[in-house]
């Protein structure tokens, strides 16, 4: 029988960022833990059940983060052609659509990937989706606006136009950071109440 | 007559709901158990049956996708030192759950009744 502790951030990991209420869960692999699995046995365990816990948020974000860079263009051109009339408007609403609509497309066509990948997970809420929407929309808005606000740290000028900048970033983080972005969006949209309450 | 059994299982599927596979075995490991179905037992339960090592957290995956469906209830236990002052959850099954494990259940006898070949006439 294993008298010492089991692995700590496993179980941090289970109750912190696992979706759902996993304490019945942690109690039985503490339970089976203590008769003699390994440590290796109950990580294994906490891998899958974060992989199935979090399925719907990887999925919402891969989807996303992949149409951020490849319908990027087609967007464009899309919102461009677009038969609303959203540049008539008068300032600021205008500059607001202008500046917000490829977020908005993207974060419409990504969010029903979202509710269907919550369907078959059979933890489809409408609060969720729109939650998640709500927070993806702010956090990239605010990446938009971010090499605005430093622009000594993330801009730099384009070398054959003095006038234009571009981000310094690398690809990969960019990348990296919009799918952290979207998955951020998803774990916090989707928190359930359970949760909440054992947080609080 | 097997192609007969076929369409009436085919049409049986629009009027019910039919278990998958995992959700088959879990739901059985919990009606087997009876009054101690939680986690532990049940995964203990599959791999002495079927020989299937499930990961515990799978089998609370199907479990919470079957009380969203109302084929169980789950209700919280004691919570024991054993355990890490965690509590059991324990699990029944509900009228719908048996009512589901019925119709799946005649579901594949069904296709699986008239088939020479399953029946060892050609081995």
């Amino acid at each position: 029988v294993n008298t010492t502790t089991p692995p700590q951030t496993a179980i941090w990991l289970l109750r912190h960022v696992c979706p759902g209420d996993n304490d019945a869960l942690t109690g039985d692999l503490i339970e089976q833990w203590r008769d003699c699995r390994s440590n290796r046995w109950f990580w294994k365990q906490v891998v899958i059940a974060l992989g199935l816990g979090l399925a719907p948020h990887l999925t919402y974000a891969t989807v996303a983060t992949a149409m951020q860079w490849f319908l990027w263009q087609t967007i464009d051109r899309l919102t461009l052609i677009s038969p609303l009339p959203w540049h008539a408007l008068p300032w600021p609403w205008s500059m607001l659509i202008f500046e917000s609509r490829n977020t908005a497309v993207l974060n419409l066509a990504a969010l029903v990937v979202l509710a269907v990948a919550l369907r078959i997970a059979a933890t489809f809420h409408w609060r969720y989706v729109l939650r998640t929407g709500a927070i993806a929309f702010t956090l990239i808005s605010i990446g938009h606006y971010l090499p605005i606000a430093f622009p000594t740290l993330l801009l730099r000028h384009e070398v054959p136009d003095a006038g234009m900048m571009r981000v310094v970033l690398p690809p990969l983080a960019l990348t990296l950071s919009m799918f952290g972005a979207f998955l951020l969006s998803a774990w916090i949209g989707c928190q359930t109440r359970q949760r909440s309450k054992l947080a609080a | 007559l097997p192609s007969t059994y076929f369409f009436f299982s085919i049409e049986e599927m629009s009027k019910h709901h039919f278990l998958g596979d995992t959700e088959l075995m879990v739901l059985l490991a919990v009606v087997r158990l009876d009054d101690n179905a939680y986690g532990v037992p049940i995964a203990q339960e599959l791999l002495k049956l079927t020989g299937r090592e499930m990961a515990l957290g799978t089998i609370y995956a199907v479990l919470d996708r079957m009380e969203q469906k109302a084929y169980v209830t789950s209700v919280l236990g004691d919570p024991t030192p054993e355990r890490g002052g965690r509590a059991k959850r324990y699990f029944r099954p509900t009228p719908a759950g048996l009512r589901a494990l019925r119709t799946t259940r005649k579901a594949l006898i069904n296709l699986w009744s008239g088939i020479p070949l399953l029946e060892g006439r050609y081995t």
